[in-house]
């Protein structure tokens, strides 16, 4: 009986190590790790890189979804610990993992030859090497249901003040006005990119550089507005009920539901908020003065990186059909503007989303999103302090001031 | 008839704790209750009637969507695996080790189980970043292994304080009876301690191994691929991107009953013995 | 001759020697093996943390220069810091308290209730065998906006009642402590359950005799009586409390703000959110530091108490 135990338990142990040292092999079979942000489509895209598989039986593709793409990817770059296949934003984080060879420089690829160029400039390391393909061209503007504004007899608002006077209308018709989303990045995407763009893009056009120096002074009443816009919103009633714990798709489902007239959310999401039982079209965020010219957002999607390691010849070849044969499949989950010359295949692009860009690409200037320009440090900062300034914490003109000091710091 | 009167009064008494107790127990099921029912419910159901559960509203599709998108049987493995290696290495060495304190009457081994017992109290934090590095430098990161020997670093000093507190229990005659009779330690441990020491074994089991079960702080840390997730982080990244957000909470309700399940049977059927572990466990302290 | 009797001699005092010394090295042999595992992968990490905290150590590279208390001195300043040691003190005045007394209470209800009290544990300790994952999962739903908690009041036009719970910086941490004291309050249910069925009845029935009123028989017979059980149950608690991860991670994440972050959640952000790695093991060290502290001083306090009640 005893002996039994001990060979039961010897097994039990074998068995244990044996698993764990077989998870670490590698066969003739390529595997290649894929860690993809795509928040709103995983289970999806997981399907995509299984066609992919399917086309190319030696490859089998290890799939992990993550929540955010610096904070997963920085640690594993340092370790030496590289996923094969990789989201990658614009930005100085990837122009750094290029420059220092721990991704592969992708110009020569036919995914870089079928990409438009205005894409390309945020995915450029300092060194010229290109480290990424844009998932898409992206910009955060407003959804809206259509048929609410017919009845209050509202149209789109071109400015600030035209805009608080429909929130109010809204407000008075007893329905929420708008949906903002404060508890993760989202808020970066919409708030925090149009006020910064509206207000301090126009006398700073070399915000670029002077955030890579650290010169960006950022303690001014110009970006404490950026701040307080958001307070007004909330103050003044126009923000939907639990404003403080409403994430991401939280949000994307209120407006799903037609629990708010107004929803200020990326392109990318067009897939998931224009096909609404009730008609909703998009306007561009008026978060520019009146009189003053608006600048809108173009920016770059997150993409995808190869890194320098022993399969990134597959990694090469799935960025080829991602951007290539096998994009319409992306392209049509998510209905975002392509950033690719020739799509291959039906792509679906709907008709209110190119009007909007369309009028986007006629303006002189436009901004980027936050996450293409800011020290990725200093990230999970913008969430917390609107949360501050919301909970009355800190006041926007010192939510500004420390998000000043925590960039020159990141820099140094 | 003062003692009628007792009776009646205790009587009474009785039945009003009862009362009160039977109200907090259901208050303390209400959450449960929520998320059962609404496990098997459409996702328009749940905000509609979020209390009630009727026959035909009845459907096991979110349930089975969870189960799905979850990859559970993969998940299942992987935290069974982990709970098997790890609970191997707690109860061999910290059997081992209690045995070894517990026999010798040696101070440098008394003052070492002091040690491990004031050890018990410092929190995981203290050790966590550097142990982290340390796997990765090892290359025990994404192994069963790995996260076994976290647990077990983690624990063996309570596991050992236990062990140590029965065998104390054990007179000391047994050991010598069979030193007598010509027994080595290590046989004294395998045929005579070992077979005693089934009910603290089931007590370490059950106290320790429900938390690793259940952790998922280290696993978070120490995986970064998603087939070797554990059950809890599995639910965790699913939900994230999800979001526990209105029309997805069937998957989210479904999600939870999936994953607790597995312990919720094991709980029922093996109650007794729970509670047992943990008043035992307790009155060690 | 006479030296190798001697010798003989020699030789047999030195093996009855070696007998006890070889048992006591078997012994330790025994230890060996889990007392490696410990060292290795618990106290040698924790020494390192000791070290490193003074240090600019980035986790990664070799180098490490030292900088003294500086990291200390930067993440107690950061402004946010203050507000994360308030959370977790008020988490521990919120959880402790209320838990302890509410475990006793129904440690006695059961005691007193008989037969059907095996019902009433298994039920009520039903809750610490869920993952501190799907605990927080589950009462994130029951406290959104839109959640049971919510509906429930609107129903019965308490409309007022009705709020933000985890998006309040007044209400996340009473909310948060309620789950936590759901999840627990079975295991310290029984942990005092076992302190009372170790007091002898005959001192209850010699009080009911007496005449002793309830109140009475709990403060001056009762809780006396259980110290230790009331001193154990105590000191888990707090260090519960104070290491609490999964729960508040998954829960709040921190939010609203900086609202309910605790330093266990901030140790885990520094070192694996902003990446941060001297600050997080300057954070630990705190973190260590306080929750030795306040068990040290807990232990003082309630075991004076002990010794004087009993």
């Amino acid at each position: 009986m005893k002996k039994a135990l001990l060979v039961l338990s010897i097994l039990l142990l074998a068995g244990g190590l044996a698993f764990s040292a077989g998870q670490q092999g590698g066969q003739e079979t390529v595997l290649l790790t894929c860690a993809i942000h795509i928040p709103d489509i995983p289970e999806k895209f997981g399907e995509f890189l299984e066609i992919f598989a399917s086309e190319n039986p030696y490859i089998k593709i290890d799939y992990t979804t993550i929540e955010d793409v610096e904070t997963f990817l920085k640690p594993k770059a340092a370790t030496g610990l590289m996923p094969d296949f990789i989201s990658i934003n614009g930005g100085d984080f990837g122009a750094d993992l290029v420059d220092r060879g721990i991704l592969i420089d992708v110009s020569n690829t036919a995914a870089a030859k079928n990409t438009v160029d205005a894409v390309k400039p945020q995915f450029t390391s300092p060194q010229g090497k290109l480290f990424g393909i844009a998932g898409g061209v992206s910009s955060s503007l407003v959804y809206y249901q259509k048929a609410v504004f017919k009845d209050l007899g509202i149209s789109p608002p071109k400015n600030w003040d035209e805009f608080l006077k429909v929130n109010q209308t809204i407000k008075g018709a007893g329905k929420t006005a708008i949906i903002i989303t404060p508890v993760d990045g989202t808020i970066a995407n919409t708030a925090w990119s149009h006020g910064f763009a509206n207000n301090i893009v126009p006398s700073n056009t070399d915000y670029f550089q002077k955030f890579d120096k650290g010169t960006m002074n950022l303690d001014t009443e110009a970006h404490a507005d950026v701040f307080a816009k958001v307070k007004m919103l909330a103050d003044r009633g126009y923000t939907q009920g639990g404003l403080l714990s409403t994430a991401y798709m939280d949000g994307n489902q209120l407006y799903v539901q037609g629990k708010s007239v107004q929803h200020f959310a990326g392109t990318w999401l067009a897939g998931m908020l224009l096909p609404t039982e009730f008609e909703t079209d998009v306007y561009p965020a008026p978060w520019n003065a009146s009189g003053k010219t608006k600048v809108p957002i173009v920016a770059t999607e997150t993409g995808w990186g190869v890194a320098e390691g022993p399969h990134k010849k597959e990694g090469i070849m799935l960025l080829d059909w991602l951007n290539g044969p096998g994009f319409h499949y992306y392209q049509n989950a998510r209905g975002n503007i392509p950033h690719v010359k020739d799509p291959m295949g039906e792509v679906k692009l709907d008709a209110k989303i190119k009007t909007y860009i369309d009028d986007v690409y006629t303006y002189k200037l436009t901004a980027g999103l936050w996450f293409e320009f800011i020290p990725a440090a200093t990230m999970q900062l913008i969430p917390k302090l609107y949360q501050e300034v919301l909970l009355g914490q800190k006041t926007p003109r010192e939510a500004a001031a420390a998000f000043d000091k925590a960039a020159k710091d990141a820099v140094k | 008839m003062r003692k009628k009167k007792m009776l009646g009064y205790h009587r009474r008494r009785k039945l009003l704790i009862n009362l009160v107790m039977l109200l907090i127990t259901l208050a303390l099921l209400m959450p449960l209750w929520y998320v059962l029912n609404n496990a098997f419910k459409a996702e328009q159901e749940i905000v509609r009637r979020p209390l009630v559960l009727r026959p035909q509203d009845f459907t096991m599709d979110s349930v089975i969507r969870a189960f799905r998108a979850l990859k559970y049987p993969a998940r299942f493995l992987n935290s069974s695996i982990i709970l098997v290696v790890s609970c191997f290495f707690l109860v061999t060495l910290g059997s081992a080790a209690g045995f070894g304190i517990a026999l010798s009457n040696s101070r440098f081994l008394n003052r070492i189980y002091t040690i491990l017992v004031a050890i018990i109290t410092l929190p995981f934090q203290l050790a966590m970043v550097p142990l982290i590095f340390m796997l990765k430098a090892m290359g025990l990161i994404n192994s069963y292994l790995g996260i076994a020997l976290v647990y077990t670093g983690w624990f063996l000093p309570f596991v050992i304080f236990l062990y140590t507190g029965f065998i104390r229990t054990i007179p000391k005659e047994l050991e010598e009876s069979g030193r007598v009779d010509g027994c080595s330690l290590l046989q004294s441990y395998w045929h005579i301690y070992l077979p005693l020491l089934k009910s603290i074994t089931g007590t370490v089991l059950i106290l320790r191994g429900v938390p690793i079960w259940n952790d998922l702080l280290v696993p978070m840390i120490t995986l970064t691929r998603s087939t070797l997730a554990t059950l809890p982080l599995k639910l965790f990244s699913f939900i994230g991107q999800y979001g526990a957000s209105m029309t997805r909470w069937n998957l989210v309700f479904g999600g939870t009953f999936v994953v607790s399940l597995p312990i919720l049977i094991v709980f029922l059927a093996l109650q007794r013995l729970f509670i047992r572990g943990v008043v035992s466990g307790a009155v060690k302290g | 001759m006479s030296d190798t009797s001697a010798i003989r001699n020699y030789k047999g005092s030195r093996r009855k020697w070696s007998a006890t010394t070889r048992r006591r090295f078997s012994c330790f042999l025994f230890v060996l093996p889990a007392l490696l595992v410990i060292l290795v992968f618990f106290l040698f990490p924790m020494l390192r943390s000791l070290q490193y905290s003074l240090t600019d150590w980035d986790g990664i590279g070799k180098e490490a220069k030292w900088v003294g208390l500086e990291n200390f001195i930067w993440v107690v300043t950061e402004s946010s810091f203050r507000q994360v040691f308030i959370n977790t003190f008020y988490l521990i005045i919120l959880y402790v308290p209320v838990l302890n007394v509410i475990a006793l209470l129904l440690a006695i209800a059961v005691y007193n209730v008989g037969k059907v009290g095996n019902v009433y544990k298994s039920i009520l300790f039903f809750p610490n065998v869920l993952s501190m994952t799907v605990v927080a999962f589950i009462w994130k739903i029951i406290y959104s906006y839109n959640g049971i908690l919510n509906q429930l009041f609107r129903a019965f036009g308490l409309e007022s009642l009705a709020q933000d719970w985890l998006g309040q910086a007044g209400t996340v941490l009473p909310a948060m402590s309620v789950s936590i004291i759901w999840f627990a309050i079975g295991y310290y249910l029984l942990i005092y359950l076992a302190g009372l069925y170790n007091v002898p009845v005959e001192i209850y029935e010699s009080a009911e005799v007496e005449g002793v009123n309830p109140v009475q028989k709990l403060f001056r017979i009762t809780i006396p009586l259980i110290a230790p059980s009331i001193t154990i149950n105590i000191i888990l608690s707090t260090i519960g409390i104070i290491t609490l991860f999964d729960l508040p991670f998954v829960l709040t994440r921190g939010g609203p703000g900086y609202m309910s972050e605790t330093i266990a959640l901030r140790v885990y952000s520094y070192a694996f959110v902003t990446l941060q790695t001297s600050y997080a093991l300057a954070m630990a060290v705190i973190l260590g530091i306080f929750a030795i502290t306040i068990t040290l001083i807990q232990l003082r306090f309630l075991r004076r108490r002990e010794d004087v009640l009993l």
